[in-house]
């Protein structure tokens, strides 16, 4: 379950960070934003928002047209790729496997940047990639081939090669789309463990937003590459926010000490709005 | 085991270095003349050093092994690279169109009657190289244009240039007589007769470097083949990958097209054969196509000079002494062993 302790300086920093593809316009940002360590953000809103672009920009895999991302003191932009991949990680959210590989195999391509000019793999990356395994319960399917796994046992082969990045900043995209309600409890129960006991930074884009709310600690609600909200979870993800955002009615139901969000019909003239701060988060 | 286990390294390599060694080994002693494999062997220990048999053995037949190990594999290691970087299976080390680039440039040669030789290189090898070239540069010129070199790009800018060398070559022998039409032809089923080393020697510095560079990707391809965007994420320089891999792999064929012309096949169903009995790794996969697919062109080499003899027997007609173009074996063999292996494993 979430844990209430937030971890002292900010693992990565977004200030006024802004994007837009090719000659295009900024359809993103300004953004700023503090991610910390043993903390999960989770990072909603409509399609199109920017989702998916904000955390391609956090993984450094594109830059922004404006604005500073930082690791720690320096520009994410001045590491080099295989020294920012030893600190983040990034599942994006269909992965795919080569025909006939093995779970194993997969988890092991994790190692890539710790390795150096060596064929093989070292003892350490042996026994890291068989912790990760162990961490995400993938050790029993260890050696079966990735098109004979279902789609959860899939998904948490590939979140086990991402341990086996030994990052500080987890990044994952969309990671429980098309995976049926079970396996979509047992990804997020994951992740908050992991979060938890790796320290992990953990930053999941998703559209659950009861999924979000129960499991993130922090929310990012993003509209129309805008940020509309952003702040501990209870506090984005409530129905007054929402339904500015989504244009859909909401309502909560309380059940078992857990506030459910409940989406109702579609509100008529709804446009999108951007809602204040409305916590100390970021 | 994490990853490639060096036991299974071991296995594929002296696996794939056997068949080579033994296949180079009989090499001397297989041809449309009768000097066996016992008679090419004692020819090189003989103390009269310019038999007939030594000169058959070893200045006839070996130069052709060589050249048929040097193309077998640059076409099967290119082929697997290119079906990486492509996402495609059927990509052949022919995808970005050297081949009809080549084949161009051999064409008018033919077409300007200039077929020479020059520095001990044929004149039709240097038309073709350049026509080769010719094309690469374009096709990286044009997907240039775009916000972002990307194997579609390229792949699709490939496509279209080679459609373009082939029609101008269809042009250009719509005009050709009988003479120009038949050697052309015979030049595109393919070649490996060889005059000497002079050939081999020219053909190193453009194969060896480009090669070493491609295995040096094999970790990189690696992690290309799970995604781009997860092998960026991983460190990998994915967008310097893609450029370098293709024109190292290019240039590699160019090379290997301009003296053998396009021999079909191996650079598609090696790489394929590869990993369907040691799974997709690159670092297996490309040094174990290295091996297999010199190999497998030297075997079809044999055949195209028992093949005639063979059906010469068959048939009790008088036994030829030429021999097959090697681009008609390399399709004969290869269809049915592609196929049968690809059933069992379905099975």
């Amino acid at each position: 379950m979430k844990t209430v302790t937030k971890t002292d300086d900010a693992i990565i920093q977004l200030r006024g960070v802004r994007f837009g593809y090719g000659t295009s316009r900024m359809f993103l940002g300004p953004i700023d934003l503090d991610i910390h360590r043993s903390r999960m953000l989770a990072v909603v809103g409509p399609n199109g928002a920017g989702k998916s672009t904000l955390l391609r920009l956090i993984a450094g895999l594109v830059k922004p047209g404006a604005g500073d991302v930082r690791f720690g003191d320096a520009p994410l932009d001045s590491l080099p790729p295989r020294e920012r991949a030893r600190h983040i990680t990034f599942l994006p959210q269909k992965p795919v496997a080569p025909d006939s590989t093995s779970a194993m195999e997969i988890v092991s391509l994790g190692r890539h940047p710790h390795r150096k000019f060596g064929l093989f793999e070292s003892a350490t990356d042996r026994v890291t990639v068989e912790r990760s395994m162990e961490q995400t319960g993938t050790m029993p399917f260890a050696t079966r081939r990735m098109d004979t796994l279902s789609g959860g046992e899939a998904q948490r082969v590939h979140l086990a090669a991402a341990l086996a990045q030994q990052p500080k900043v987890l990044l994952l995209d969309e990671p429980t789309a098309e995976l049926d309600l079970r396996f979509q409890l047992q990804i997020f129960e994951l992740l908050r463990e992991l979060t938890d006991r790796e320290k992990l930074a953990t930053i999941v884009v998703t559209h659950d937003l009861n999924l979000a709310r129960r499991f993130s600690d922090d929310a990012l609600l993003l509209s129309a590459g805008h940020v509309a909200a952003k702040g501990p979870t209870e506090t984005v993800l409530v129905p007054e926010t929402l339904e500015a955002v989504y244009g859909v009615g909401f309502k909560t139901a309380e059940c078992e000490n857990q506030t459910w969000l409940l989406a109702q019909n579609p509100i008529e003239d709804a446009s999108s709005t951007i809602i204040d701060d409305l916590g100390t988060f970021g | 085991m994490a990853g490639v286990s060096k036991k299974t390294f071991a296995i594929a390599m002296i696996v794939c270095g056997f068949v080579l060694a033994v296949m180079i080994l009989i090499s001397p002693g297989i041809g449309t003349q009768d000097v066996g494999i016992i008679d090419a062997w004692r020819s090189l220990f003989d103390s009269e050093p310019n038999s007939i048999h030594y000169s058959i053995a070893w200045q006839l037949r070996f130069p052709r092994t060589l050249k048929a190990l040097l193309a077998g594999s640059v076409l099967a290691l290119c082929g697997a690279v290119f079906q990486t970087l492509f996402r495609n299976p059927l990509a052949t080390p022919y995808t970005v169109g050297i081949a009809s680039g080549a084949s161009l440039g051999a064409l008018i040669c033919y077409k300007l009657h200039w077929v020479t030789t020059i520095l001990g290189i044929s004149s039709v090898s240097i038309g073709a190289l350049t026509g080769a070239i010719g094309v690469l540069l374009v096709v990286l010129l044009l997907a240039r244009s775009t916000a972002r070199i990307t194997g579609n790009t390229l792949l699709l800018a490939g496509v279209t240039i080679g459609f373009f060398c082939s029609g101008m070559m269809m042009f250009i022998t719509s005009l050709a007589d009988v003479s120009e039409t038949h050697k052309t032809v015979r030049w595109l089923m393919g070649t490996l007769d060889t005059y000497g080393h002079v050939e081999l020697s020219m053909l190193l510095p453009l194969t060896i470097p480009p090669c070493l560079l491609l295995l040096w990707f094999a970790r990189d391809l690696n992690q290309y083949s799970v995604g781009s965007e997860l092998a960026a994420s991983r460190g990998v320089r994915v967008e310097r990958l893609e450029i370098l891999a293709i024109i190292a792999g290019s240039l590699a064929v160019s090379a290997i097209v301009s003296m053998c012309g396009p021999i079909g096949f191996v650079g598609l169903i090696i790489p394929h054969l590869v990993r369907l009995a040691f799974g997709f790794d690159h670092r297996i996969v490309l040094p174990a196509s290295i091996l297999l697919g010199g190999s497998f062109l030297i075997g079809c080499d044999f055949l195209t000079a028992l093949a005639p003899h063979w059906y010469g027997q068959l048939t009790h007609t008088a036994t030829t002494t030429a021999r097959l173009p090697i681009g008609v074996m390399t399709a004969i063999v290869g269809t049915p062993v592609f196929l049968v292996l690809l059933c069992s494993r379905r099975s």
